[in-house]
């Protein structure tokens, strides 16, 4: 493999991911192709073994991201690195060999699993698809999984179908899944938000023991703050498809830079202290269609700190010291 | 165990009781009844009688020491009506059975690939299946059994033909639907090949579906296979056959027969209104409908 | 007391047994509060809410009372449950896409229900006192000649409360209102329904499973787990010393940022609706639970002015 030990796990230069529309007349006639651009410009690392959340709202381009890094979906542009190999130059065989490193844990585990499979056997599937190691063992691995995402007996487990588990126990399913072929990197795509309450926490601390027990990188996919915050050591901040400030979790959430974290950091419900009326940001309007999107700084229209400048000027991702970034006329 | 409760339940029950009655007939009616259905000579120690024809209902005759019971009478023949009406079952449930397990086998596979594969085999497939669908399927049957000739093989391919398309739509609307499901992207990052998603994930998730189809088109299909016999295709006499029967019945109808026709047809409508019970039930049971709080 | 609950039962009959989705709960609401309703999934909060404007399907048994103004809205007959929908009593659906009609303008909704219960005379009236209400809920009055789907998530929600504000009830039923709307409209909403609050002064009954908007919104919360009330009182005595072990639980259980990163989940899994646990419903995942809480069911017992059912903390 070309990829070189101790390089991160993943970089993301400049990604960008474009979806082509369907040709309405007036595209014809005005000869024109429009885009979807879900992913406009996006760069990012991670560090190894440590967790990097990658928070936004719909149409942020997040879970787009996720799917570009594991193969599900092709970059209209840029590079995706894997432990420093470009996918683009892998071979078949070494690209499969990389891409069995990187797994991911689904949204919603009521649809992430075959509801006519049995929970065992879907857990084992990676691995005789993969063909990895004579049959038998295949199901000793698979009940370890299971038992190591908390779902004992194993065996018991095992034979169930999804319909006869909990939200929170499916995911758990999807988790093992994820970690049967003991991956190095896990995309953990939103998987609390369709969760129980109860059960939320549990996932978070199985996510993090998983991740010091076996030495995982995790890229964990939220629109929800008090999560990341919970389980993150860096953050990305993303809107409209581009990334608007990044940095450790703890600079980033303590002091935001950029109006739009800190509208984010605001907007969420607070249980017991009053939050300072100083810091309070309050963003016009709602998110435009990911179809038009506003010139300059994409957040311009709904920014109470908009100048001319950003209604022109689409601002830089800036490196503003201690590992943080900005793209804000504010900061530059 | 609990009653029946509510339709599903009712449905399977009847549905399954007379679904179960046909099949039985089927299996052993032509050797219970034997030559009575295509013959009307009795022999009685070596000698030939021949059965007067027309008898009606409920008729006991005596022949060379030989009573002879016929509840349901005699056709033109002097064949027994009861033993053409059981035996009959061999040949119309054969052929049902053969054309929907050869529409559910082809449709299901071109559906599948079709569905999965997409891009223009898909776009030709589905063009093609449309417009077979679009055709009255008793005329396309008759088209083709005319072509092939008589035997049961024959007779079930010209009816197959007419319900692929059935299953290949659905089948095929299933799988474009599950093609974006997570558990399939799931598959995928897993490593998975198409082989692989086709049989392992896509294929057991449209069975329920395949599955409660079966029925109905069982049902259509002995209607269809009846519609054939009765113009007289498919079938070399004297092999029983309800729709012929019903059809040689339908001209003696007038001349005040009734019971060579009437039986025949009876037989058909209750053999279809099994299967389709048995078919609506199945439906209701494994596509539920209603949503549980 | 406006609104009083008493010993709510609704029993559900699905193909796999009975699911009891309430157990007897008792609750009230005052003029003018807002009353938080928390709970997860299978606490039976939106079958409440459901109940009370009596709007569960028709496959659901109910009983107890629900006492509005004096009389028990469970008996009474049709015609006079549908004059007090949405005039004295009005709700709020968690997906602003499904509670409108698709097929009809904005201002069509609103002058039905006007219409309907005699509170417009002319369909103008009905139209320009929506526009006044939408104007006050941010969203501009032309929208009032569109269809839903030409609304983004928050307009569609603000014309829902709207629509429910409109007839001046005296209590509203939010039934996770915020649920499905991005992060920073659900800002928008939330404040909104605090400005709503102070304005027109009705009652809510502010359904969710989020603890952190009981506490911005809400007066008192009543904290619900598998069908039964776990514990009532004022929002701030509840969030800063809870009293049943769930609410506790609950409460460590979701992280808040600036805070410990750890947090400390629940033992356990939800109980199944059709068999719940005897006893306390909450002992299997319970820290102090004993065989008292295995048998014995706690009654929800007033503790100076907080109610609690709980053998240990009442």
């Amino acid at each position: 493999m070309r990829a070189t030990s101790g390089a991160e796990p993943l970089v993301v230069e400049n990604l960008k991911v474009y979806y082509p529309l369907r040709r309405t007349l007036e595209d014809l006639l005005r000869g024109r192709r429009r885009y979807l651009r879900a992913v406009d410009g996006v760069s990012l690392r991670l560090a190894e073994k440590t967790t990097l959340a990658l928070v936004g709202e719909s149409g942020s381009g997040k879970t787009t991201i996720a799917r570009a890094v594991v193969g599900l979906v092709e970059p209209t542009a840029g590079r995706i690195l894997l432990w420093g190999a470009d996918l683009r130059t892998l071979e078949r065989e070494e690209l499969r060999k990389v891409r069995r490193l990187v797994q991911m844990v689904f949204q919603d585990p009521s649809t992430s699993l075959n509801p006519r499979m049995k929970v065992g056997d879907q857990v084992k599937y990676p691995l005789d698809v993969n063909e990895l190691g004579p049959p038998e063992e295949r199901r000793e691995r698979a009940l370890e999984a299971l038992e190591l995402v908390g779902l004992k007996p194993a065996e018991d487990f095992y034979n169930r179908y999804p319909h006869q588990l909990s939200g929170g126990q499916r995911q758990r399913v999807a988790i093992a899944r994820a970690i049967v072929l003991r991956p190095r990197l896990l995309i953990a795509d939103e998987p609390i938000a369709n969760v129980d309450v109860s059960a939320r926490a549990q996932i978070l601390e199985l996510l993090r023991e998983l991740k010091e027990s076996m030495g995982l990188s995790m890229v964990y996919i939220t629109h929800d703050l008090s999560s990341a915050w919970s389980i993150a050591d860096s953050v990305v901040v993303m809107y409209l498809g581009k990334v608007v400030e990044s940095g450790g979790v703890e600079e980033v959430f303590g002091e935001p830079l950029h109006p739009y974290t800190r509208a984010l950091l605001h907007a969420v419900p607070a249980i017991g202290a009053e939050k300072a009326a100083a810091e309070a940001i309050k963003l016009k309007g709602e998110i435009p269609n990911p179809l038009e999107i506003p010139s300059g700084c994409r957040l311009h229209p709904r920014c109470p700190f908009a100048t001319d400048k950003c209604r022109v000027e689409e601002p830089e991702l800036r490196d503003v010291g201690r590992g943080r970034f900005v793209a804000c006329h504010l900061y530059s | 165990m609990r009653g029946p409760r509510g339709f599903p339940e009712w449905g399977l029950l009847v549905g399954g009781v007379i679904t179960a009655a046909f099949l039985v007939l089927a299996v052993v009616g032509s050797s219970l009844v034997g030559e009575r259905a295509v013959s009307s000579t009795v022999y009685v120690d070596g000698r030939a009688y021949q059965i007067p024809p027309l008898l009606p209902p409920g008729t006991t005759i005596e022949v060379g020491g030989l009573v002879l019971h016929f509840p349901l009478g005699t056709d033109q023949l002097g064949r027994d009506v009861l033993a053409r009406v059981v035996g009959g079952a061999r040949f119309v449930l054969t052929v049902a059975f053969f054309s929907t397990a050869i529409s559910a086998l082809l449709g299901t596979l071109l559906g599948l690939i079709s569905g999965y594969i997409g891009g223009m085999l898909d776009r030709a497939l589905s063009l093609f299946m449309d417009s077979l669908y679009a055709f009255p399927g008793l005329i396309l049957a008759i088209a083709i059994a005319a072509l092939l000739g008589v035997g049961v093989l024959n007779i079930s391919l010209a009816i197959a033909v007419v319900y692929i398309p059935s299953f290949f739509r659905m089948v095929r609307g299933v799988v474009l639907s599950l093609k974006a499901s997570p558990f399939v992207e799931a598959a995928l990052v897993a490593g998975a090949s198409s082989w692989s998603i086709v049989l392992k994930h896509i294929l057991p998730n449209t069975l329920p579906q395949i599955v409660s189809l079966l029925p109905v088109t069982f049902a259509d299909a002995i209607i269809t296979e009846a519609g054939l016999t009765f113009l007289g295709l498919g079938i070399e006499p004297p092999t029983p056959d309800w729709g012929f029967d019903l059809n040689k019945g339908r001209q003696f109808f007038l001349a005040g027969y009734w019971w060579i026709g009437l039986f025949p047809g009876l037989m058909i409508v209750l053999s279809v209104l099994g299967f389709l019970l048995l078919g609506e039930a199945l439906n209701d049971l494994l596509n539920p409908r209603k949503v549980e709080a | 007391m406006m609104l009083q609950v008493q010993n709510l039962w609704v029993k559900y009959e699905t193909r796999r047994g009975v699911v009891e989705a309430l157990s007897g709960v008792s609750l009230s609401v005052q003029e003018g509060e807002v009353l938080g309703l928390v709970g997860e999934s299978g606490s039976g909060k939106s079958t409440l809410g459901l109940a009370i404007i009596r709007l569960l399907p028709r496959s659901a048994k109910v009983g107890g009372a629900v006492r509005f103004n004096g009389r028990d809205l469970l008996q009474l007959p049709e015609d006079e449950l549908r004059r007090i929908r949405g005039r004295e009593i009005s709700m709020v659906f968690q997906d602003p896409f499904s509670s409108l009609n698709p097929v009809m303008r904005i201002g069509d909704h609103f002058a039905e229900l006007m219409l309907e219960h005699g509170a417009a005379k002319s369909r103008d009236e009905a139209l320009e006192a929506a526009g006044n209400i939408l104007e006050r809920l941010g969203v501009p009055r032309e929208r009032l000649g569109d269809y839903p789907h030409q609304l983004s998530g928050g307009q569609r929600q603000r014309v829902a409360i709207g629509l429910a504000l409109i007839l001046k009830p005296r209590l509203v039923i939010a039934d996770e209102i915020t649920t499905a709307l991005d992060a920073l409209v659900e800002r928008q909403i939330i404040d909104l329904v605090k400005e709503v609050k102070k304005e027109y002064k009705t009652s809510m009954l502010f359904i969710t499973h989020n603890m952190g908007l009981v506490a911005e919104v809400a007066d008192r919360v009543c904290v619900m787990y598998a069908g039964k009330v776990a514990e009532v009182g004022g929002v701030r005595e509840v969030v800063e010393d809870p009293r049943h072990p769930y609410t506790e639980a609950l409460l460590k259980s979701v992280p808040k940022i600036g805070g410990s990163k750890r947090v400390q989940p629940i033992p356990g899994e939800p109980p199944d609706m059709r068999n719940p646990p005897s006893g306390c419903r909450f002992h299997p995942r319970c820290p102090l639970a004993t065989e008292k809480c295995r048998l014995e069911e706690p009654e929800l017992v007033n503790v100076g002015g907080r109610y609690v059912a709980c053998h240990f903390r009442s």
